[in-house]
């Protein structure tokens, strides 16, 4: 470029001239109209999510409360008196037959072996209203969404449970009965051992939400860009720099700033327990996650704000090993691995809404230990806080998995043992 | 949004004049501009101000010569250049929106170039394969552009010497 063409440059190139006044109207009539939505769209998203959660507290509540209540309709339940009083006795101790009054608070509890007592037709319903666990569903640190998976069952479930308790929970002074309630219990103990020796063909299914337990944000300064640092004339432009010279390292541009925020993944999922042996079992299934972030561009304290929501479907498959159980409550170790796929990508910038590219697979592994209370032989709550990693898929969207391939996660869920009465 | 119209409006209003000097016209092509500018602003990779004004400018720039193709005749037949002007006029004696009047008065085919070449920065091979000329055309026609505006800038200059 010639001097003269340069100086033509120099003086036009900058120029401003206003606009038309009404011409941000004719542009916003044209925009798409999800940018005249801009303020809504967060809470529709939040909105949405807990329509989710809602949906999918009540499918559980319908489709366990169905289960649950199905066998209680069937001919074996005991309707003699001696039958009753044996039905009234069951919540006896069976590792110690010997004792006269029934411990009417203790849980058969093991995950396992609830599943079997119930297939020699000694229905338990044990019932802990005032555990522990139950009482900190409300706090768990997980999104109020979550919560609205485990309200339901932590309050309706256990009162109606527990008024039925009540009701047959009259103790019985006869000591004949006593002695063959014993003997039986012998008998099932007996069963119960012959059958966990084998394996089990109970199935499990579990409704579940995870999320995060951390968001991960980060503030760049934003690089010049190695070619145009090469052309740029320091000496003209910055006569008094001592740093700014070329070839004295990266440069970065003053004023400019990049920050990101990834908000904590939150995941829903339904997955499928199949026990391999007395201590593993192994579960497949099919996960939801949505992530997303916040991405700003601040130029001289004006910021172009952009929030990136990615939606993913995966399948975990995992191995669960139980580690022992202390009254109703399981303690197991989980391991295991997910393919995630992501279904929807979309980026919303300033207003306007856009579909992006989408991720590419994402692969993960992952472990933790789980806790299960059984609020009944077929129904438990459990939580799994562990650890996850994210493998890098090579693509070129930023999101949580790439920022913080390693992460803790909490997984907390109600888990429907589906009891083989064959 | 509507901070990222207040701040390069007025910078894409200016650009869009050189290109098309009637503002009837050229509100229609702003107005399109800014729309694609904000649909597609997810897909920008930004590397700092400078980045994303050039980026404007761009597509301002794109929008224009679109309008241009479709309402005015944009012939790049071959022609000999003519002798060059000698001494160059001062560019610093004319005021910029006369001279923003002035690459307005060019012909369409002067007015694409000269803009492409002087502020969207590109190369005489990139010229031609964006407008589809041979890169020769180009750089005759930017030659002839800069002589008529040279033209224009001595009249001015005489006639305000006149006055």
């Amino acid at each position: 470029m010639d001097k003269w063409t340069q100086q033509l440059h120099d003086k036009l190139a900058e120029r401003e001239v206003a606009p038309p006044d009404d011409l941000w109207a004719d542009i916003e009539a044209a925009l798409p109209t999800s940018a005249a939505s801009n303020g809504d769209k967060p809470l529709a998203h939040s909105v949405s999510l807990r329509r989710w959660a809602v949906a999918a507290s009540l499918a559980l509540l319908v489709a366990g409360g169905g289960y649950l209540l199905w066998p209680s309709s069937t001919p074996e339940l005991p309707t003699s008196a001696s039958q009753r009083e044996l039905s009234q006795a069951e919540p006896v101790e069976p590792i110690a037959p010997t004792e006269s009054q029934p411990h009417r608070e203790e849980n058969h509890g093991d995950w396992l072996n609830d599943s079997s007592a119930a297939e020699i037709r000694v229905p338990v319903p044990v019932i802990r209203p005032s555990s522990p666990l139950m009482a900190q569903n409300s706090e768990a640190p997980v999104k109020d969404s979550l919560n609205e998976v485990i309200e339901p069952t932590s309050t309706e479930l256990p009162a109606s449970s527990v008024s039925e308790l009540a009701d047959n929970n009259t103790p019985i002074q006869q000591p004949s009965i006593e002695r063959e309630i014993n003997e039986t219990i012998h008998q099932m103990e007996k069963e119960i051992a012959s059958l966990s020796s084998t394996s089990h063909k109970d199935i499990s299914v579990n409704l579940y939400a995870s999320n995060g337990l951390s968001d991960m944000q980060r503030a760049n300064g934003v690089r010049m860009a190695d070619e145009l640092a090469a052309r740029y004339d320091f000496e003209k432009y910055l006569p008094h720099s001592t740093v700014r010279s070329r070839g004295a390292g990266p440069i970065y541009l003053y004023g400019y700033e990049e920050r990101q925020k990834h908000h904590q993944p939150i995941a829903f999922g339904l997955s499928v327990s199949y026990p391999l042996s007395t201590k593993w079992l192994l579960s497949t299934g099919v996960t939801y996650t949505r992530l997303h972030s916040d991405f700003a561009s601040i130029i001289n304290g004006t910021s172009i704000s952009q929030e990136q929501t990615l939606h993913y479907l995966g399948i975990p498959l995992n191995v669960q090993y139980r580690l022992f159980h202390l009254g109703g409550l399981n303690v197991y170790l989980s391991g295991g691995a997910e393919a995630d796929y992501n279904i929807k990508a979309r980026l919303e910038s300033m207003g306007v809404t856009q579909h992006i590219d989408r991720d590419r697979w994402q692969f993960s592994i992952q472990g933790g230990v789980g806790l299960q209370y059984d609020i009944l032989p077929q129904l438990g709550f459990y939580a799994e806080p562990g650890v996850k990693y994210y493998f890098d898929n090579g693509s070129r969207l930023h999101n949580f998995f790439k920022d913080k391939p390693t992460s803790f996660n909490l997984q907390v869920g109600l888990r429907l043992n589906i009891i083989n009465n064959e | 949004m509507r901070r990222l119209y207040d701040r390069y409006s007025k910078y894409a209003m200016a650009i869009g004049l050189r290109y098309i000097p009637n503002r009837d016209d050229m509100r229609d092509v702003l107005q399109d501009s800014f729309v694609k500018i904000i649909t597609n602003i997810g897909r920008f990779d930004y590397r700092g101000e400078g980045s994303l004004k050039s980026w404007v400018s761009r597509i301002v720039a794109n929008q224009a010569i679109d309008h241009i193709r479709e309402h005015e005749r944009l012939l790049f037949a071959e022609e000999m250049p003519d002798d060059v002007i000698d001494p160059e006029p001062d560019v610093g004696e004319v005021p910029p929106d006369v001279l923003d009047g002035m690459i307005g008065q060019l012909p369409a085919n002067y007015r694409v170039v000269l803009n492409l070449f002087v502020f969207e920065q590109l190369s005489h091979r990139e010229i031609s394969q964006q407008l589809g000329i041979n890169e020769n055309n180009s750089a005759m026609l930017f030659f002839r552009a800069k002589k008529a505006l040279q033209k224009m800038m001595i009249e001015y200059k005489n006639k305000q010497q006149r006055i």
